[in-house]
């Protein structure tokens, strides 16, 4: 029974030092074996690796994955004297988890730091460019990509010297104008709105205006042609109508004149005309006769 | 011997048995082996349908297992993390879920942005995605950090697009290309940061002009109405004089020929009329001549005063000879 006892204790020793001088390297971090407080090996793979047991090897461990830095807005002035709000987030990592052991102390710090050199870059990128680089209509202007990319590379220039951060990206997120600019902004929009919807407005009238006299003229056209084409009509009716009666008329002018002459004294002899009639006048020559 | 009987004794017999068995070292024994068994069991899992299971070695990835039943080695030598790979994840932008639910805007911070124009105006959106490569997700980005990843791509990637275009279009006729656009750009982005996500849709919500100016722009959109409206009374207006001018003028010539064809039928026939009368008075013209000056007279005389005078009156007027 004792020596059962002492082999369970023996064994349950060896566990202990077992498990003491495993390390288990997670996926998501560098593990760091130090020798009495003194870093000796950087353990990068993921797995199984062995160390000393305490007190002689520790183990610090510094989680490797990627992470976000996206610190509250801030105003920038830009080259012309903007102001700009502007949102920026960083994704780093640690890429010399030695240097960034020995010079930061945990994640909070490290992001403070990093969150400094952001700024200041952010802040010299803007205030070297004019809005235009960032906000622009014009082909071409906006380098907005190209500006992050310098800012990019320059944070990571010295977040890896000074911390061993490697910086993967900075981007802008956002882009605004600080609360007192807004107001002008809005104004500046409501009086480019009232333009546009005047310029709508009148370009309605014109093009209505111009529809109408285009229509009206198009009225004046069709009835001057028609009366003209009516004339016309009139004309060679009159014409038609002359050739007919002198056609007819001219075979026999005399007789033609005769008739016409009593047609005439029929027109003309009213009830305020007094004719004289002399006796022996064609008509009364019976009447004289036989008196 | 009875079936009731011999069952009892069988039965004594096995109580019996493990009477004998059941010897302090035994049970020991026996709890020693269930042990095993059970430490056996905890390296064996169930991946469901909508997942995948990466499986771990001493903190390392050694697989990723399809779904059905995993066999791995037992803790602490394996450890397998399930991934719900097929769910479709939301994440807003422009706006907080909680407050969405709760009913509260979101501030002006979350929902503008500024244009290549330098106009400010709404938008909200809402990104799906899903986890494309587990591994990647779990352990290549921070977890928390891995969701919101998504969120800041596709911020970055609309402020980008939007600063070189103008309000007009973006509110209106580029919305859609935005949409599609934002969704390539925070895939490229995802993409380059190895986080292991897949954007599946990027669904546009509300694109309009901030509360402050929004009465300007609807001006803008009843000014347009309006200069439709004009536009279209003016046209009503051609669209109804043309036709009556066409009619009028019609009318005119019409009625050209009607006096065309009246006068002429006239011509024709008076001429007819006199040509017959011609015609008579060419076969006996005293006589015509005679009768047509007599009935003229009957006609005219009636209604005219007359004075007769003796024809051998000086000064006579011999108005009718």
């Amino acid at each position: 029974m004792r020596r059962t006892l002492m082999s369970l204790g023996l064994v349950a020793l060896g566990v202990i030092l077992l498990l003491a001088c495993a390390i288990e390297v997670q996926e998501t971090e560098y593990a760091i074996v130090l020798f009495f407080g003194n870093p000796t090996r950087i353990l990068e793979e993921p797995g199984l690796a062995w160390k000393l047991p305490p007190p002689f090897e520790t183990v610090v461990r510094i989680d490797k994955r990627l992470r976000i830095l996206d610190p509250p807005e801030a105003e920038y002035l830009t080259l012309d004297k903007k102001n700009l709000m502007a949102d920026v987030f960083a994704a780093w990592e640690v890429e010399d988890p030695l240097k960034f052991l020995i010079t930061v102390v945990g994640q909070r710090a490290a992001e403070a730091q990093l969150e400094d050199i952001m700024r200041s870059e952010v802040g010299a990128a803007l205030g070297s460019h004019e809005l235009s680089a960032m906000l622009s209509i014009e082909a071409g202007e906006v380098r907005m990509d190209e500006i992050m990319d310098t800012v990019t590379r320059r944070a990571d220039e010295k977040a890896r010297e000074g911390y061993g951060i490697q910086v993967r990206a900075i981007r802008l997120k956002r882009l605004n104008f600080p609360d007192q600019n807004r107001q002008a902004v809005f104004r500046r929009m409501e009086a480019e709105r009232e333009r546009i919807a005047r310029q709508y407005r009148s370009e309605g009238e014109e093009e209505a205006e111009k529809i109408r006299a285009d229509a009206d003229r198009e009225q004046a056209r069709l009835l001057a042609e028609a009366e003209r084409r009516a004339k016309e009509i009139l004309g060679e009716a009159d014409a038609e109508a002359a050739s007919i009666y002198a056609e007819a008329y001219s075979k026999d002018p005399a007789f033609y004149e005769f008739l016409k002459t009593l047609e005439s004294y029929e027109s003309f002899i009213d009830e305020d005309a007094t004719i004289v009639l002399p006796s022996d006048s064609r008509l009364l020559r019976l009447l004289k006769d036989t008196k | 011997m009875t079936n009731g009987s011999g069952r009892h004794t069988r039965r004594a017999a096995i109580m019996n048995a493990l009477g004998r068995l059941a010897t302090g070292r035994n049970i020991l024994l026996l709890t020693g082996v269930l042990l095993a068994a059970e430490w056996c069991f905890t390296g064996i899992r169930i991946i469901r349908e909508d997942e995948q299971g990466v499986v771990l070695r001493f903190g390392g990835v050694s697989r990723v297992a399809p779904p059905g039943i995993l066999f791995t080695l037992p803790w602490p030598f394996e450890r397998t993390i399930p991934v719900r790979t097929t769910e479709v994840r939301t994440m807003p932008v422009g706006y907080k879920m909680v407050d969405a639910i709760r009913g509260i805007a979101p501030t002006t911070k979350e929902v503008e942005w500024v244009s290549g124009d330098t106009n400010i105006f709404d938008l909200t959106l809402t990104i799906k995605y899903a986890v494309k490569d587990p591994v990647k997700y779990l352990f290549r980005v921070g977890r928390v950090d891995a969701d919101f990843l998504v969120r800041r791509c596709a911020e970055a990637s609309i402020s980008g697009l939007v600063a070189t275009m103008r309000i007009d279009e973006i509110l209106t006729s580029e919305k859609v290309r935005i949409q599609e656009e934002t969704r390539l750009r925070t895939q490229n982005a995802l993409d380059a940061n190895e986080s292991g996500i897949r954007v599946v849709a990027v669904n546009f919500g509300e694109v309009i002009p901030p509360e402050r100016v929004i009465e300007a722009f609807n001006d803008v959109s009843t000014a347009r109405l309006e200069k439709a409206k004009l536009i279209n009374e003016a046209d009503g207006y051609c669209k109804d004089l043309i036709p009556r001018a066409r009619a009028q003028a019609n009318r005119m010539v019409q009625d050209a020929e009607i006096y065309r064809s009246e006068t002429i039928n006239r011509a024709h026939g008076e001429t007819a009329q006199y040509l017959q009368l011609l015609e008579e008075a060419q076969k006996a013209r005293q006589i015509t001549e005679v009768r047509l000056y007599l009935e003229a007279m009957e006609r005219i005389l009636p209604r005219a005063r007359k004075i007769v005078v003796d024809a051998g009156e000086e000064n006579t007027l011999r108005l009718l000879e």
